[in-house]
Order: C-alpha cells, then structure tokens, then sequence
C-alpha cells in the first residue's frame, strides 16, 4: 500500500466517512483507515436519523456538499417532521432508517468517491515530528505518513461494558477495544473524562404481538433530508408505541441492586436525556408509566429496537420486565441492553477547527470528543475533513458561526465550553434558532460551500436556482404596494393606519398569508411553492431577527477583544481562585470565549476587559527557569 | 491586584461630632506607620488612638484614632488605613498636604477605592454599584437602602425573578427540545399565569424607580409664591443658615437658589425662587421664568402666600396644585388674616394646607410633620429594595415588554383556538430572562437544560 498519504481519517463511523468524503472532495489523497470494514457507516444505536436539532444538522450536512442526508433518504422507511405545529423554526426532519440500507449506501459511496482509498489496520500510534502528527503506525508496525491525521475512534478509547454484574472491555458490542492507541494518546497529556451509554435489547420482531398496540405512521407529505432527494425511495413501515407499567416497575426496582448503575460498578456521567429506564424510575417514582417505541430495524429484518427502555440490568430481569409489557407478553431477545463506559478527551484541547491544541495536525471528530448521536459526530466529522484538507493546502481555518449554523454552535459549545455529559444538539442551545431553520439550510451554508470548493455541480446548480426564484420573488413583492383600504375591501382585516405597503411588509403581518396576497395580486401565483414558504417565514421571523443581527455585532465586537496567548492567568491575583483555574484551564483567546466559559462572573470580565485594555494583563515568563 | 499607586481621599465630611476621616488605600500605605503615624502597626480592624505627626516639620498635626485593614481583608483587598481627626478643616487640609508629599501617594479619583474593591474582587456588579452609592451616601435613608443592597436584598430579588423565568422557558423549551415526550398539557395556561404573576410582582418593583432616584439625587422641592411672602426665609429655616437674603422689600430673590438639605434623613434638593410678580426689569423677568422652570421640574412645590395680603393672581398656583404635590403655605399668621382671602384659599385641599409664622416660630411642627409625609410618599420606605439605578431600570423595562408580548401571544391564540408559535414565545421568554441575567450575570443554557432534565421525565 501507498505509504505517503494528504489526509489519514482513522475509523469508519459517521464522523470517519464524513470526514474521509469531505477532504476527497476538496481533492486530497485520502486513506480511511478501520479496524473492520464491514462494519463501515454502521448504526450502532437505534436506526433512525434527524430529529430536533439533529434533522438540522443533517441538512446543514447536507447544504455542505456531506453524504448522511443521501444516505438516510436512501435507507428511510418512515418519515416524520417534528414539531410539525410548533413554528418553523423547531422544524426536525427525522426518518427511520433501514439500519442494512443505510451501511449499505455509505459502504458504496466512500467506494465510489474520489480521492479515497479505504484500508484495514489496526492503528496503535501516531508519528510525531517536530511537535506535529504526521502519520500513524498500524499493528503490523507498517508507518503512513499524511500532513494531518483525523481520528474519529467514537468509545473506542478503552470501552467497557456492563451488563448486570458483567463486565467485558470492549468498543461496540463484540469489537475490541483500541487500548494501545488510548495509551499513546495519554502520553501526549491530554485530559481525558470518562462516559457512559446504555442501549436497550433487540427483540425478535416475530415475538411481539403488534394487535394490540398502536401503530405511528409517517407523514403524508414527506420532508426529505438532501436537497438533491426528489422521490420516497423505500417502501414506508410504522412504527408502534406501547408502554411499562407498574408491574414492569416493581421487577425493575426490586432489582436495582443488580444494574451496575446502583450497585456502584458505574461512576461515570450518562446523559441525562437519555436515562436508562432503572434511571427514570428511580428519579421519577410517581410516574406509573413510561412510553415505548418499537422501532422496525429494517424492511427485511427481523430486529425491533425498543426505543425507551435503555438498561443495563442483569439479562434474567431484562426477560422479565419485558414480559410485562403490553405486546411483549411473549418477547424474545435477540441481545440485550447494556451499558458501555469510555474515554472521551476534553474538546476544551481543540481549536475551533478541531485540531488538537498540543499536536498540530491531529484533528478530532465524534464521539471520541464527547458529543452523542450520529448527526453531531457526521457534521463534527465533515468540518475536521474540510479543515484537515485546509490545512494541507495551506488555506485558512473553516469555523462556521453560532448564528450560521447548529454545526457552528456546537463546535464552539463543545471547544469553549466543554461537556459534563455526552453532548446532543438541542434548539436551546442555539440562541440565534429563529434563523437556523432547517428549510433555510442552503441559503446559509451553501455559499461557504462553494468558496470553500467542496460543493458539487448538481447542488450548486439547485442552489443557485433557488436563489435566483427567490431574488425574482423578492422584486416582485417589494414592487407592488397596497393600502390598508384595499385589503379591507377584500375582507382583510387590518389596521386602516392609511399606511401604503409593500407586498413584502404585508407578509410580515402575522393575519396576512402567502395566499391573501395572491388574491390581491394574482400575479403572485407565479412564484413556486417553496419559495414563497421560505419567504414567508423569514418575514415570520423578521422582527426577531432584526434584533439577533444587533446581538450578533455585540458577539463579534467581544470576540474581537483578543487576549494575548502567553497570559498567566494563574497570577491575576485579584481574581478568585476559581475563575482563575478556570481560565487557566480554558486559554480563552478572546474575551468572548472567556464570557462563554461557565463560572465566569462578569466582575470577572470587566476585570479582564480592563487588563487587556490597559494593557496590565500577567505574562508568562518564558526565559525564567521552571 | 496590585496598583503602583497609594490613594487617598477625605471620604467623609465633617460630621456632626466634628469627626472627619481621611482613607488610605494601596502597596505603600504600611510605610506611614513610623512616618505619620508615630507607632507600629495596631491589630487589624482595632481602633488605636494616636498622635499624627508631619515627618518634614516634626510637629504634632492631630491628635486622634486610627484603624488598621490588612490585604486583603478590607473593604479595597488592599493594605488600609482609616485616619479620624478631630481637628477641622485646618488640620485636613495638612494631613492631606502631607499624604501627597508621599512618594506613590496621589489623592483618589471619585469613585476609585470602590473601583479597586471590584477590580479585586470583594463585590459582584450589584454590589459594587450599592457600594459607590453607600459612600456616597449622606443621610441616614440612603444609607440604609444602599446597605440592604449590598446584603443583596435586590440580588436576591432578581435572582429569584431570574430563577422563575428561567423554569417558565425550561416550560416552553422542553415542548420545543422533546416533542414525542409525554409533557403537561395546560401548558399554554401555566405560562399564561406565570407571566402575569411575574408582571405584576416585576412591575410593582419597577415603579418605585423614581422613588430610588429620589433617595439617591435627594427629592427636588420648589419655593413658589408671590413676592415678599417669605419663601427666603423658609429655605434659611429648613437649611439653618442664612443662606438667602430677607429683606421686606419686593423682589429680593432674582435668581432662584438651591441648597441641599437632610430634612429627616431625606436627602432634599431645595431651591428657593425668585417671586412671581409684574415687572418690566428683565432680569426679573428672566428670574421668574426660572421660578416657573423649577416649579415644573419639582418632585414638590410648597406654594408660599403672606396671609395678610391681598392674594391677587392666584390662577397659576392653582393649576400647580392640580397637577403636582404640593404644600400650601399661609405664612405671617403673627399678623392679621386678610379676609378676603379666604375664598381663593378653600380652592386648595386642606389636608395640604398649613398656617405658620416663620418669624414666630407658629404652626412648625404641622408643617414639619406634612414635610415628612411627602418626602415619606415620595421617596419611599427605605427598608423595601429600591431600584437604584437607571440600568437596572432598562433591564426590567424589556423584561416587562417580553413578559406582555409572550401574554399577547397567548390571549390571541385562545381567542382564535390556534396554537401559538411556541417557539416565538419562547423567544421572547429568552429576551426577558437574559435582560435581568445581565443583571446578575448568569447567562447559560446549562442552567435551563438542569431545569428540563430534573423536571420532565425525557428521554428514550
Ligand atoms: N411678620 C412676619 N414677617 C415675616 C415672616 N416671614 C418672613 N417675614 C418677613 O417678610 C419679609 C420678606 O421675606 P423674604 O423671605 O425675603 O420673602 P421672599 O418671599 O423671599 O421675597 P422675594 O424674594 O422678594 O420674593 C422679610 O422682611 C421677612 O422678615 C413672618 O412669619 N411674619
Ligand atoms: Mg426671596
């Protein structure tokens, strides 16, 4: 095998093919390197993609030129918009995915993608000169070199697994775990934090009695991920929803003492919207039943995954709480839940661009950076794809901003701000979210992409043809105007403020549709659905917006503060010791990543604002003796 | 925080018991023991007594007490000396002389011994603010409203207000964030009767704002009324000085005077005007468009008539009395009651109406008394937490403005039977809670998501 490589991604989960496909295509000579490559795109938890934050991800994934949109239209047997009446901007596309359908497209893109060869090797080191990562080492002592390497390892990082008093070192269930490369990474001295994860048990499809329960089927009209999706390409199945009750309840809380949780094996933070059900019923005693999803791994497979009901308690109980449930009277399990705790290195070690603030060249995606979720590891993973190919052709750092996109907010939330659990993409963690819709995802990532040459013929092109409706649209309605007397005399009510409008303020109204105006002006009609959806709801959102560009100067004039980068925080004396740690541990570079840090008082940063300015601040001194 | 620079400041006047006390605050201020001060450091915070001496002249300046505050246990976190001298305004101004011959010594900026307190770290935000307040408080009031602020009283008012909102979005998020979870279903009603719960307690608070700029700038009361009616010789009572010429001649007063005065610890800002009267003189003329000025402007205007005069154009002070507090006074009752006069005076409210002779020294006390029961009226009780300042005032004011769109929304939506845009409500949920966190300075998604996952059962 070819020993000089541009870019080596290291594992082939989602981040891993994302960010393999995404340096391909800026044009780097790409080797993904897996310990298995059957394994590569697969699901490892339950198989469904989007949901609220997440289905914003992925199309934003998608409005960059990425593959998991693709993949999830493809493998998709049940679509869903959630939020669906809760205003556009919470809109969450999610599908239920054909877990066979979906490796099986992701094993033939990467197959099919330029630039990318695929290999399989167990990789125990990273070569390093001149303080730089510049290859890895594999098992078989092989040594490949590359200007960055990109290791998206996911809970690889000494994994271990629980299963009532069981406990197995392992990655994904019957993987081994990659020990040595974990070794190798602590000597570099990075912080290492430790969480857990559980997964609930596969039951046999045929075992369960589906007459009983409720079916939940999809939408009518589907919302597909990728821009470039046009047709529903698999048949579409139900899901069904069924629920614990108090005799599931007692079975489980008598046998507390069996699940590692409680009995003390398990230490670490697991997330806590993800509880395991021992987990819901010890903190919520007064709930006396909790919803199931059965969710359909596939059209031809035989495996069910029940959505709600993570545990890690011993398989003989498993068996028998599941036997209380409403159409799982008669169950089998395929294989049953367990827990798995892993190393995570703290992403406060990367820079925006992901790359590791102690060894250049190394990039980190996924779940390896303590975020969950297969949509938080693709978008973690195509951005390092695409600053790794930066960083090899010698072009400046990618960073998409809090107020351009989820992927912005979530690379700065977990580089700035660090995790105390595993990391999932909510809308509230987005402040500017009335401008992050999914539906407006092209509009808002598409022209990065294409400056930053990552984006395809066939997405520009509808790229650029929705621009150019919408432009066409947007001329149109600021060109006619009307008086609050001639909408009353259609029947509109409105305030007679005498006050003539345009057809495009009209719209901001909140008792003024797409529709009303189209009788006003007929001549309206003419602009395509789409466009006059995505137009209707930015002038929904205006008012809010409007504000957010304000709140959006503030933001940039804090991050323009820039804190020199040999400041010894460690000796602002009039500080607190904890901020000082804090800030000692974060290295803010600007005084807006120090505001984001938690614990960060304002007193804090007024003190801070004030050092910088008059130019007080401590240094390090370098040419003093340790 | 170590400044270069020593400071030093007279940081309260001459008081009452003739006791005045002169701060020193920084690296260098130690050196005075054994210079100006002819001993070694006391304990700290123990009053020593001591002699003060001038190093270049070796003579005695002032005889009197000092106290010690070690970094960084003192009110700036550095090195203080608090000096109390007896001597007036003579043995001051030496000490002071002497302080600024002191290599690093400089005397402070307004305000600086509180910068250096926050620069290091005694005080949050709130705090410091109360601090600049209470130093420069000089009336009892003050004092105690600004102390109530400094134990936190208004933080712990805001944090409260701060922690309710932040459950009211965790409310409207966890639909947002959790669609397909089992939540509560009146949860566009909760929302409702939390918000007006929240306005009316928010709002309550915020309308006592000019209240707290009374106590802090001292409440604005005018002297109006006709020429020679003895509203001179009012301010001279109220301020004990001699601060205004009297004279019986018409149109003494030509400019009007201000003069603050603590009346019953209420820091008032009193001015004197010139009387309102016919002339063609225009500097008279330019005095009484001033007077009107000043009556405008006034938290209280005390309407000041000669009982024994003809009351002529009463017109003016009439139409004040409608539309302002006031205090009418019939001054000179040591003399004959004009009869006439009777029916213009039962225009005014009798409540607000006093009799008095300030050269007789008649009706003072009900005077005194109706004084205190304005100013009370105006500037508040000082023991409930006041807004003192107009930032926080802001603050409040967008949070109310959020607090009514969210219950716009609300009321629309269930007259039209339509969901509302939770997520616009939850917008504006966000603008009303981060206005008071900046208050306080809590600003973090972390703190709502604690609230989500401790109170909804989420998660598959
Ligand atoms: N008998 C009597 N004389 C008074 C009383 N109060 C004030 N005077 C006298 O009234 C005269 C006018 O008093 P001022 O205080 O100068 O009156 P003013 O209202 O300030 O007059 P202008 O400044 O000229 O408008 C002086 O001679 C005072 O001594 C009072 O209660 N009784
Ligand atoms: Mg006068």
């Amino acid at each position: 095998m070819d020993k000089n490589w541009n870019i080596i991604v290291v594992g082939g989960g989602h981040a891993g093919c994302e960010a393999a496909c995404a340096a391909a295509r800026k044009g780097c000579k790409t080797l993904l390197v897996t310990m298995s490559r059957a394994t590569i795109g697969a699901m490892s938890c339950n198989p469904a993609i989007g949901g609220i934050g997440k289905g914003q991800l992925v199309k934003e994934i998608d409005a960059l030129g990425g593959m998991m949109a693709q993949a999830a239209d493809y493998a998709c047997i049940l679509y869903r918009l959630l939020n669906r009446r809760k205003g556009a901007a919470v809109h969450g596309p999610r599908g239920q995915s054909d877990r066979a359908l979906y490796q099986q497209y992701v094993q033939h893109f990467l197959k099919s993608q330029n630039n990318l060869t695929i290999a399989e090797a167990e990789v125990v080191d990273l070569i390093v000169q001149h303080q730089h990562c510049q290859g890895i080492r594999t098992a078989s002592g092989e040594e490949l070199s590359a200007r960055a390497v990109i290791l998206t390892t996911g809970t690889f990082l000494r994994g271990c697994i629980f299963q009532g008093t069981q406990r197995i070192a392992a990655g994904r269930h019957g993987e081994a775990p990659a020990t040595q490369l974990a070794k190798r990474l602590l000597s570099y001295g990075l912080e290492l934090g430790r969480l857990k994860t559980g997964t609930p048990p596969r039951l046999d499809r045929h075992s369960i009695d589906y007459h009983a329960l409720t079916p939940q089927l999809g939408d009518d009209e589907p919302h597909y991920f990728s821009m470039l999706t046009e047709t529903t390409q698999q048949q579409q199945i139900p899901c069904h929803i069924t629920y614990t009750n108090t005799s599931t309840h007692e079975i489980i809380l008598r046998n507390l003492g069996h699940a590692p949780a409680y009995d003390g094996s398990i230490v670490s933070k697991g997330p806590r919207y993800c509880p395991s059900i021992e987990d819901k019923l010890h903190r919520f005693a007064d709930k006396t039943s909790h919803q199931i999803f059965l969710e359909p791994d596939g059209l031809n497979s035989d495996l069910v995954y029940p959505n709600g009901i993570s545990t890690s308690i011993d398989i003989a109980i498993q068996d028998q709480f599941l036997h209380t449930i409403q159409g799982l009277e008669r169950v089998k399990v395929v294989q049953y839940g367990y827990a798995i705790e892993y190393d995570y290195i703290d992403p406060k070690n990367l820079s925006l661009a992901l790359e590791l603030h102690q060894l250049p060249g190394l990039f980190l995606a996924g779940q390896i950076n303590g975020s969950t979720g297969y949509e938080e590891a693709a978008a973690q993973g195509i951005m390092a794809g695409l600053n790794a190919a930066n960083r090899y052709q010698e072009l400046p750092d990618l960073i998409i901003a809090r107020h351009e996109g989820y992927i912005g907010v979530m690379i700065d939330d977990l580089t700035q701000k660090g995790i105390h659990e595993p990391y999932r993409m909510f809308t509230s963690r987005a402040e500017f979210r009335l401008r992050l819709r999914a539906d407006n995802a092209p509009q808002r990532l598409c022209p990065i992409a294409i400056e930053q040459d990552c984006l395809d013929t066939a997405r520009m092109h509808l790229y650029q043809k929705q621009q150019q409706h919408r432009d066409l649209a947007l001329n149109l309605l600021h060109g006619l105007s009307a008086s609050p007397h001639q909408l009353r005399a259609l029947d509109i009510p409105v305030n007679q403020d005498g006050v003539v409008r345009s057809a495009y303020t009209w719209l901001s109204f909140p008792q003024i549709s797409f529709d009303e105006l189209i009788r006003i002006w007929p001549e309206l009609a003419t602009i395509a659905p789409e466009t006059r959806q995505r137009i209707a709801l930015d002038c929904h959102y205006a008012h809010y917006t409007e504000v957010h560009e304000r709140e959006i100067i503030q933001l940039r004039k804090e991050v323009a503060i820039s804190i020199p980068r040999d400041t010894d925080f460690s000796r602002l004396d009039s500080l607190s010791h904890e901020v000082r740690q804090l800030l000692t541990q974060n290295r803010p570079q600007t005084l807006g990543a120090a505001a984001k840090i938690q614990g960060i008082t304002p007193s804090a940063l007024t003190h801070l604002m004030l050092l910088i300015q008059s130019n007080k601040l401590p240094r390090l001194n370098v040419a003093e003796p340790q | 925080m170590n400044f270069s620079d020593t400071i030093f400041a007279l940081s309260s006047a001459m008081g009452k018991a003739g006791i005045a006390v002169v701060r020193i605050s920084g690296l260098h201020a130690n050196t005075l023991f054994g210079t100006l001060i002819m001993q070694p450091p006391a304990p700290p915070k123990q009053a020593q007594l001591a002699q003060f001496h001038d190093p270049e002249r070796s003579e005695i300046v002032d005889f009197g007490l000092y106290i010690y505050f070690a970094a960084p246990k003192s009110f700036t976190g550095e090195d203080c000396i608090e000096l109390h001298l007896h001597g007036g305004l003579a043995t001051i101004q030496s000490i002071l002389k002497i302080l600024g011959k002191i290599p690093n010594f400089r005397p402070a900026e307004p305000g600086e011994f509180t910068r250096r307190g926050f620069l290091n770290g005694k005080f949050d935000l709130t705090q410091a603010e109360s601090t600049i307040d209470l130093i420069d408080a000089e009336t009892d009031h003050q004092r105690r409203a600004a102390l109530a602020h400094t134990r936190g009283a208004l933080h712990q008012l805001y944090e409260g207000w701060w922690r309710h909102l932040t459950e009211l979005r965790a409310y409207a998020e966890v639909c947002l964030d959790f669609p397909d979870e089992e939540l509560p279903e009146d949860l566009e009603t909760h929302i409702l009767a939390e918000c007006l719960r929240l306005t009316k307690e928010i709002r309550q608070h915020h309308d006592t704002t000019p209240q707290g700029e009374r106590l802090r700038l001292g409440t604005k009361i005018a002297i109006i009324g006709p020429s020679n009616a003895g509203k001179s010789s009012l301010l001279n009572y109220l301020t004990q000085t001699q601060a205004a010429i009297i004279s019986p001649i018409a149109g003494t007063t030509r400019d009007s005077l201000e003069h603050h005065v603590d009346i019953a610890g209420y820091p008032v800002k009193l001015v004197d005007t010139a009387g309102l009267q016919d002339t063609d003189d225009p500097i008279e003329q330019e005095g009484i468009r001033r007077a009107r000025t000043h009556a405008e402007i006034a938290d209280l205007v005390m309407i000041m008539f000669d009982g024994n005069q003809p009351i002529s154009a009463y017109q003016e002070f009439l139409s004040i009395a409608q539309n302002q507090p006031y205090i009418l006074i019939i001054n000179k009752i040591d003399q004959e009651f004009n009869c006439n006069n009777g029916i213009i005076l039962s225009k005014f409210d009798p409540n607000n109406t006093v009799s008095i002779s300030l050269t007789h020294a008649i009706g003072l006390e009900k005077f005194q008394n109706l004084l205190h029961h304005h100013l009370q009226q105006l500037a508040g009780n000082s023991h409930a937490p006041i807004i003192m300042h107009a930032r926080y005032q802001h603050a409040l004011h967008t949070t109310l403005k959020a607090l009514h769109n969210v219950t716009q929304m609300v009321h629309i939506a269930q007259n039209t039977q339509q969901n509302p845009d939770l997520v616009l409500i939850a917008e504006e949920l966000r603008i009303g809670l981060n206005s008071i966190a900046g208050i306080i300075g809590r600003v973090d998604v972390e703190d709502l998501l604690k609230i989500i996952f401790s109170r909804f059962c989420i998660g598959k």
